[in-house]
């Protein structure tokens, strides 16, 4: 098993080589992770160390070795410590849930207020899932739906914190399957069902609960192209504060026209977390990054 | 309920003596935000200081089971008085939106300081029952106000289980739930805009809806948000114009005037993108309240406008408290007015649902009558509509008469109706003035096939606006049933059923035959069930009757006179209906009726399809 403890605390590099191969070693012997690209990544793990994002800091990697290694010879003479077990991976609050199909949210609240019925979760308000329970599905079936019982490790999700260290990478955090919210200098937030962050955590992600200061919003500055891109900024992800033309002269950045078409531009003002500035960014707008409100520490 | 301003004044040189008037205007301190205790305490202050008029009372619990509070403010406000109107003014659905809960507290002490000195508004506010809630998220407001870092939490307090916290209030009505993304409602449980898992999943939005659903006659909304200093009217959730749009926009323009008159601040009409879920959506789509969201101060920035300087909030709760005592007036003191039926004296509503039918028949006004009487199709008759003044002449006021399809349930103006003419007389003298409309009758039958047309007139005067739509619920619109072809022998009538909601509904048509012989028979035949009853029907135990948006039922009744009957004895019949849509609370019902003459002779242009 991995020790997300130890992998944790990893701050130095010579450090999470020195466990690099013991760790991969004990993978070996578990049952490989089932989403294929998660596998994938496993594989690559446990034969080669790629490092894909920080190549400016491959001679940082390489020093690091070296005094590793050397540090690894004094350490021969000390007693060897072994890693401090990490926490287990996440799991579910149940095992199995019940599934209806709905038509949308108002039959479900109809189900709440009529039969009691307690809905865990609610995929875009036609997927319901409730704790199994007997009564309830009977009623349910008398009603004419057809419950199914399910795994509810796919079907549960959760906000995460992912501590980072050199050589994890946030690729494998998305082919996982996870989302990632918050993309800090330390750690990653990311979303994800717990049988994707169980599959993390068997890849050696370090996992951990999330504080709810850390799940803040980034300060957004966007210009858009006229008053109708504004709401796809909005469906883009950003809370929107205000949105202002851009020829407005209180505004420090004032231009007469967008660079890229003749429509009246606006400034956007709003908060967004990174899956949504990435989607602006993919929709080629320039977004802004401004400084968070008082109190927030990242 | 005093209607007469002569006797309500005299009431008020009476009954002011006895009133303890309590600390003048200005005793709250607005120079500074107040914390979530200081605004409790202000309230119950409010309460405590003029119980003759002022309670404070729970309508609910929030999701960590902290009181929403709300101050009912009313001339016997420890009686339930049913025959009077209700307006509400709900603010903070937004944890940071601190400058909403001011400007609820302002209006709340404006109004009950003023209410001992202020004759004409007292008057009204004798005929309303006035509902403030400075707070609908408790949870999310205390958390807000906890540290700075938490200064711009927006949404409440639900634990969604996943490691994050928090449903945004306003996404979580049910009318068009859950069919945006991101900003509009998003599904990311992070989102400062999460919807929740479904429509009124919290606890807070139930208990607004609940609340609003007990109400005997709720008459307007407005529901406080910040910033941007807009005044938003339905639909949130999409840019096309909401039935009843030209009420809509006439009180929020009005409202827009009145607001820029005090600072010269004008609010705008437009936000930049869709709202699902929204709470003015739902209960315009619900029931035909007006619902109103003014955005306040500032006009424009980042994070920091949701905390504009103490500064602002004087100035932002005065230039918005003329529009929100408009809305007083225009619920509670009625001058212009038009007779939904005989007996009509302008109590709203003029009739109500009572499980059976409409009681009385509201689409039967005195005061819309055609010379000459019988109507034929194609012919030009004058239509005459007469107005109500009950207060001195007057100037300014606007009548339009539109003829429209009746269905089942009838409202002016709506983008069905025909606009007959419009007139905006110099001046309406005290008492009764008629106004004279020439009107071409229309030909062949309606689109459901038949020979009816109902004809409504709509007073509007920027100091007596209609706040709805819908006929029997304000004394500003009066509504009369035609036939073009004046009796039916024997044979079928065909009543058409509109659902004209965005919901599934049951319907419900009745017959009142009261005045008909009781040899006449009159059957209507029961609707033969679809295969597959609609499943909220079924949650709902709704047997039979449903009928899907935008479906339309032709429902035949077979009326039966017997041969020997006189030649000349014609009798009306009423047949009434009702909406009552397949949604969570309270159902409320929706429609209107028609009256067909039966008896007589037969004509070659009859009514039979």
């Amino acid at each position: 098993m991995v020790t997300t403890g130890t992998l944790t605390s990893n701050r130095n590099l010579f450090f999470w080589m020195s466990i690099h191969r013991p760790v991969v070693a004990t993978r070996s012997t578990e049952e490989p992770p089932a989403h294929p690209a998660a596998r994938r990544r496993l594989q690559e793990a446990s034969s080669t160390m790629r490092i894909h994002r920080y190549r400016p800091l491959s001679y940082a990697l390489a020093l690091a070795v070296l005094v590793g290694s050397l540090t690894g010879c004094l350490c021969r003479l000390c007693p060897p410590k072994p890693p401090e077990p990490g926490p287990p991976p996440p799991e579910p609050p149940v095992e199995t849930l019940a599934r209806i199909e709905v038509d949308d949210g108002i039959e479900v609240a109809l189900l709440e207020q009529e039969l009691g019925l307690e809905p865990v979760k609610v995929e875009e308000g036609r997927i319901l899932y409730y704790r199994p329970d007997a009564e309830m599905t009977r009623k349910l079936a008398d009603l004419g739906y057809q419950p199914v019982r399910v795994d509810a490790a796919p079907v549960l999700h959760r906000v995460m914190r992912v501590d980072r260290s050199l050589l994890l990478e946030e690729a494998a955090l998305v082919d996982a399957g996870a989302t990632v919210l918050l993309r800090e200098e330390r750690y990653w937030i990311v979303r994800a069902s717990y049988r994707q962050l169980q599959v993390l955590a068997r890849l050696g992600y370090p996992l951990s609960a999330v504080e709810e200061l850390q799940l803040h919003p980034r300060q957004v500055r966007i210009v858009v192209d006229s008053f109708a891109q504004i709401a796809e900024v909005g469906r883009a992800g950003v809370d929107i504060y205000n949105a202002t033309p851009l020829r407005d002269p209180k505004d420090p950045y004032r231009v007469e026209q967008s660079e890229r078409g003749d429509a009246q531009p606006y400034v956007v003002l709003g908060g967004a977390f990174d899956d949504a500035i990435d989607r602006l960014r993919e929709l080629d707008l320039q977004v802004e990054i401004l400084p968070d409100p008082q109190g927030v520490v990242r | 309920m005093n209607r007469n301003l002569l006797a309500v004044f005299g009431l008020t040189l009476l009954a002011s003596s006895t009133i303890s008037a309590g600390p003048a205007f200005g005793a709250i301190d607005f120079s500074a935000f107040h914390t979530p205790a200081q605004v409790d305490s202000e309230l119950a202050n409010l309460a405590s200081t003029h119980p003759s008029i002022a309670r404070l009372q729970t309508i609910g619990n929030s999701v960590e089971g902290r009181p929403i509070r709300a101050l009912k403010i009313s001339d016997n406000v420890n009686t339930d008085e049913s025959d009077e109107g209700d307006v509400v003014f709900v603010a903070l659905h937004h944890a940071r939106e601190w400058i909403s809960a001011e400007v609820a507290l302002y209006l709340a002490e404006y109004l009950v300081t003023h209410y001992s000195t202020d004759a004409a508004l007292r008057a009204c506010m004798d005929n309303l029952e006035i509902w403030i809630i400075p707070v609908l998220n408790p949870d999310g407001y205390i958390y807000s106000a906890s540290d700075p870092s938490r200064r711009y939490w927006r949404k409440n307090r639900r634990n969604n289980g996943d490691g994050t916290f928090g449903v945004d209030l306003n996404r979580n009505y049910a009318y068009k739930w859950g069919l945006g993304t991101g900003n509009e409602g998003s599904s990311s449980t992070a989102h400062d805009a999460y919807r929740g898992p479904y429509a009124f999943s919290e606890p807070e939005t139930t208990a607004f809806r609940n609340f609003i659903d007990g109400l005997d006659h709720p008459r307007a909304l407005l529901t406080y948000h910040s910033f941007s200093e807009l005044f938003l009217r339905p639909w949130a959730y999409t840019t096309s114009d909401p039935p009843g749009e030209p009420t809509l926009a006439f009180l929020a323009q009005n409202s827009i005037s009145r607001i820029a008159a005090v600072h010269g601040h004008t609010y705008g009409e437009t936000i930049w993108y869709n709202s699902y879920g929204e709470t003015t959506d739902y209960f315009w789509n619900d029931s035909r309240l007006a619902g109103f969201t003014p955005e306040l101060r500032p006009s424009s920035g980042g994070f920091g406008g949701f905390a504009p300087p103490p500064s602002q909030i004087l100035p932002t709760a005065e230039e918005n408290l003329p529009a929100a005592l408009q809305f007083i007036r225009d619920a509670g003191c009625r001058r212009l007015w038009i007779k939904d039926h005989p007996t009509d004296n302008g109590t709203e509503p003029s009739s109500v649902w009572t499980g059976t039918g409409w009681n009385p028949a509201f689409w039967v006004s005195p005061d819309i009558w055609t010379v000459p009487a019988t109507l034929t199709g194609g012919a030009t008759v004058t239509l005459n509509v007469r107005i109500h003044n009950d207060g001195p002449a007057i100037s300014g006021a606007t009548i339009r008469a539109y003829y429209t399809d009746p269905r089942v349930a009838l409202e002016f103006p709506n983008p069905a109706n025909v606009l007959i003419g419009q007139q905006s007389p110099t001046t309406l003298p005290p008492g009764d003035t008629v106004l004279s409309f020439p009107w071409t009758v229309p030909t062949g039958t309606n689109i459901w096939g038949e020979r009816h047309w109902c004809v409504g007139a709509v007073v509007t005067h920027p100091d007596d606006r209609p706040l709805t739509t819908m006929i029997e619920r304000t004394s500003n619109i009066g509504a009369r049933n035609f036939q073009t072809v004046p009796e039916l022998v024997s044979g079928t009538l065909t009543v058409a059923v509109t659902n004209f909601l965005d919901v599934a509904a049951e319907y419900r048509v009745t017959i009142d035959r009261d005045d008909l012989p009781e040899d006449w028979e009159v059957i209507m035949p029961p609707r033969p069930e679809p295969p597959v009853l609609n499943r909220k029907a079924r949650i709902l135990g709704v047997e039979r009757n449903v009928i899907e948006p935008g479906e339309t039922v032709i429902q035949p009744i077979r009326v039966e006179i017997p041969p020997d009957a006189p030649p000349d004895l014609v009798h009306e019949l009423q047949v009434s209906g009702a909406l009552l849509p397949l949604v969570p609370g309270e159902r409320t019902a929706v429609g209107n009726g028609y009256t067909f003459r039966i008896g007589g002779t037969p004509e070659e242009d009859d009514m039979q399809p």
